[in-house]
């Protein structure tokens, strides 16, 4: 049903018409390698993901440590591709590539130096050009690296979030359109349709999600408090975005359970990650269709 | 209005002050929400004491007190009311009010005891300097009672922010972003159910009745072609949704009641409400 004969309503979703009479959905893509990027791959039957938690990573104010940041890393990255996590940047990344690490710089739950740093050193162990490797967040489509990017790495805290129901993997692109309030209708449901533009379609080889300290709900004006984040201590990491989401996602919402003490929907549904499947498909956000891989530390760990 | 020193603190640097064009360069990605509730300007202020958490204060001159009541609910607020400006709310440590024309938020940067005091102290200060105490939307007083609303009501100026709180369609079939009009929604709970089972109930204000008519004519055509005459009709999730012109200047709407009657009830509320009778 449509308003005076154009765009959609509510109701066109409530009925499930939206999907089908929408269109535009891509082709089921898998994550770019080298020199296949632009063939099309039938999906895998489960999309990896890796949760890899250590009880030090936080010092006792909070701060991430280095080194223990470094260690879950390779963990993660080892145990998503099934082999040494050296060998699975090599087969990730080549000495060819150009390599956009786009990263999140809000200022309450930017994403941890120490972690872009440590992803800058295994692209250049894996072959890559330091010069050819650039972190950045708000600058990307100004910057060199970017426009000529080859490849990219996707590193955020995930969070509640004002406009998007949760600041998420998916959301992490909005900085490469020219216009991100654009994409800000219906609770940003369309961010996927982000991820087929020509700056980043088929590029992102490595998605790694930062829950050291998550925020699980926003107020005020900076959609931030303390009192809202804890510490989980974990990464989640794959190759598939929107099931490293949907898995993100599921803890948020554990822990919103726990703290509201009943079923607590966000106040802005983050229906971006499910939109991303079901419309876009640009990957999967079904738990039956994960394989969740759990690593670490297990206290709390929701999922 | 604000202190220069409270608590065993005192004011860190210049005040900053940002108007509606510059609030972006402060505030990340939420500023187009305060420019939609009529942001002027917003002056901030950082406190300091020698070990203590560093404590910022906001404060948000909007165009109307409808402005800083939408604010202020433009989040879900689950804390505790503090008795600072019309209404407030502590969570934690952090303290945000409206009160006139004025959102307030305080947020010290770590959690402690002693710097929600001082948030405390800093917010009483603020609110005391303020003069006017501000009105709710008038149609806020034409939702059925606070009893059965559950959250915060929301005001909505703009169909940006209508979007935001519950998407209704893409185009503006209600007239939001038109000069003069305005709307609440809420959350209700049916007469006979539970939290669990609230649906929406938006009324929008228009400036004569020429715009409730045209507004009302287009909800219609675009939203519920299935209403007919009656302006209720069940939707493809079981649920009912029904349209009202209410007074000579508004249209209530129920969104996803649980039942026709209760859906026709809730309007039939709005309706005695703004025709001066107690429901």
């Amino acid at each position: 049903m449509s308003g005076n004969g154009s765009g959609l309503t509510r109701r066109d979703f409530l009925r499930g018409a939206a999907v089908a009479a929408i269109g535009g959905a891509a082709a089921p893509r898998v994550l770019a390698e080298p020199g296949n990027e632009a063939k099309p791959q039938a999906p895998p039957s489960k999309s990896r993901v890796v949760l890899v938690r250590d009880a030090d990573v936080l010092d006792g104010e909070g701060n991430a440590r280095g080194p223990v940041l470094e260690r879950m890393l390779d963990l993660g990255v080892a145990a998503l591709a099934g082999k040494p996590a050296a060998d699975a940047w090599k087969a990730w990344f080549s000495a060819s590539d150009t390599v956009g690490i786009k990263t999140n710089v809000w200022r309450f739950l930017p994403t941890p130096p120490d972690l872009e740093r440590a992803i800058r050193d295994r692209l250049v162990v894996a072959g890559v050009k330091a010069e050819r490797i650039a972190v950045d967040d708000r600058g990307v489509r100004q910057n060199p690296v970017f426009r000529e990017a080859t490849a990219l790495v996707n590193v955020r805290p995930m969070r509640t979030h004002h406009w998007s129901g949760v600041g998420s993997l998916l959301k992490n692109y909005i900085m490469f359109v020219e216009d991100p309030s654009a994409w800000h209708g219906d609770s940003c449901a369309d961010l996927a349709g982000i991820w087929k533009l020509p700056a980043v379609a088929g590029k992102t080889r490595l998605n790694v999600l930062v829950l050291l300290t998550p925020l699980f709900h926003s107020v005020g004006p900076h959609d931030y408090s303390a009192k809202y984040t804890w510490p989980y201590r974990g990464l989640l990491v794959g190759r598939d975005p929107v099931a490293v989401d949907a898995t993100g996602l599921r803890i948020l919402e554990a822990k919103r359970r726990l703290h509201f003490g009943a079923d607590e929907p966000f106040p802005v549904p983050p229906k971006h990650i499910r939109a991303a499947e079901t419309k876009h498909a640009l990957g999967v956000a079904d738990p039956a269709k994960i394989e969740l891989i759990k690593l670490g530390w297990e206290e709390g760990v929701m999922v | 209005m604000l202190p220069s020193s409270v608590a065993g603190y005192a004011v860190s640097g210049p005040e900053t002050r940002y108007g509606p064009d510059d609030l972006h360069d402060y505030i990340d990605g939420a500023a187009e929400v305060y420019r939609a509730f009529g942001l002027r300007e917003a002056r901030v202020l950082r406190w300091e004491k020698p070990g203590a958490p560093e404590i910022v204060a906001d404060v948000f001159e909007m165009g109307s007190a409808e402005g800083a009541f939408g604010a202020f609910h433009h989040d879900v607020r689950e804390g505790h009311p503090a008795g600072i400006g019309r209404e407030s709310e502590r969570a934690g440590a952090s303290l945000a009010f409206w009160k006139g024309r004025f959102f307030v938020s305080i947020l010290p940067s770590e959690e402690t005891g002693a710097a929600g005091e001082a948030v405390r102290a800093i917010g009483g200060a603020i609110a005391a300097a303020i003069e006017d105490e501000g009105d709710p939307p008038r149609l806020a007083g034409l939702l059925p009672s606070a009893s059965r609303t559950v959250r915060s009501v929301r005001f909505v100026p703009s169909k940006a922010l209508l979007d935001r709180y519950f998407f209704l369609a893409d185009e503006d079939l209600l007239d939001l972003d038109a000069e003069e009009v305005e709307g609440v929604l809420a959350s209700v709970v049916p007469r006979e159910g539970a939290a669990e089972d609230a649906y929406r109930v938006l009324i929008v204000g228009y400036p004569d009745e020429g715009a409730v008519g045209r507004a009302a004519g287009r909800f219609l055509e675009g939203y519920l072609p299935d209403a007919g005459e009656s302006g209720l009709a069940r939707t493809e999730n079981g649920r009912w949704t029904a349209v009202r012109r209410v007074g000579g200047r508004a249209v209530a709407i129920a969104l996803d009641a649980p039942t026709r009657d209760e859906a026709d009830s809730a309007l039939g509320e709005i309706a005695m409400r703004e025709g001066g009778e107690k429901p």
